[in-house]
């Protein structure tokens, strides 16, 4: 995002944009929004669903379908908590303090907006 | 200033999805997420369609507004798209999950805490339960078995793109066709041996 700010100023210096004020806030708002837009995408893309794992697992036992046992093998080697868990810790938004694994302000703040948005539209269904 | 009203058209019209699916959700179709949010885009695309109307009319034809309009349509899909995204993290995201586990103690949990809330095969079944409840996946005699195409081609698309964009099918480093492998092998590991007639 950095990066393609800096590259708009650039070019809006050296008149590539016209030097015009606008357009290059034009560009810029451009920017960063497919910045934004890439980077969600690219999490869903690079991390597995878990959801979409277990859709890709069931059709690949078609037509036989799946066990209990079988699942209970997918959910071995899926270790999706931990791997997020892991990442929550590497992103700075979960400490470990000792034994305990602690939510950082940043990752507060992510739940408060999500929380004030499902108050707004009354969504009370469980999540995760 | 053709560019800045564009600009507040694109923030207005994404303001109006908002707004929109908010308003829809609750009074009208209130459990049903994927609806509201075609509503909210659709709403919000129709103030994009008005407003950018309103500016062409204001400015009159001149060579930079159709590609001042498509910045500006490229800027409201976008961020429809991360309003999408920031929903469906609030509704399913693992991560979320585990922060809200956390967040319920001002303490935080051990591992072993998080585990009883929280643990792999719980987030999966969860999962399992509700594809079972909208009849994505039904139980034929004990066996879990696929039945949503929709939910297939997502899910086989976002695997494609995971292949070409990082060169894998999974994050876990399993191979591409592991649940054959498996399907394939005896419980010992060796690969099954199909008698011959």
């Amino acid at each position: 995002m950095l990066g393609g700010s800096l590259l708009v100023v650039t070019l809006s210096i050296f008149g590539a944009l016209g030097g015009s004020g606008p357009d290059a806030l034009l560009a810029l708002a451009l920017g960063w929004s497919l910045s934004v837009a890439f980077l969600m995408a690219n999490t869903a893309i690079e991390t597995d669903s878990p959801t979409q794992s277990l859709v890709l697992f069931l059709h690949a036992y078609r037509p036989e379908g799946v066990t209990d046992e079988l699942l209970d093998a997918f959910i071995a080697e899926h270790p999706f908590r931990d791997s997020r868990l892991q990442g929550l810790v590497s992103d700075g938004l979960v400490d470990r303090q000792g034994e305990r694994l602690v939510s950082r302000p940043a990752g507060h703040a992510l739940l408060h907006l999500l929380d004030v948005y499902r108050q707004l539209i009354r969504r009370n269904r469980v999540t995760g | 200033m053709q560019q800045a009203c564009l600009l507040l058209a694109a923030g207005s019209a994404l303001l109006v999805n908002v707004v929109a699916q908010v308003l829809v959700h609750r009074m009208a179709l209130e459990g049903r997420l994927v609806p509201t949010l075609l509503i909210g885009f659709l709403s919000g695309s129709a103030a994009f369609v008005l407003m950018v109307a309103l500016v062409w009319i204001s400015f009159g034809p001149n060579d930079d507004v159709p590609w001042h309009t498509a910045a500006a349509l490229l800027i409201y899909i976008a961020g429809s798209f991360s309003f999408v995204c920031l929903v469906a993290a609030g509704e399913t995201s693992v991560r979320v999950e585990i922060l809200r586990q956390l967040r319920s103690r001002t303490t935080g949990l051990t591992l072993r805490e998080l585990d009883d809330a929280y643990r792999n095969d719980i987030l999966i079944r969860t999962r399992l339960d509700r594809l079972v409840e909208t009849h994505a996946i039904r139980i034929d005699r004990g066996r879990y078995q696929l039945a949503s195409k929709p939910l297939l081609i997502v899910a086989s698309a976002f695997q494609l793109a995971k292949l070409v964009l990082f060169g894998v099918t999974n994050e876990f480093g399993l191979p591409s066709n592991w649940q054959s492998r498996d399907r394939d092998r005896t419980k010992d590991g060796h690969p099954e041996v199909t008698p011959k007639a």
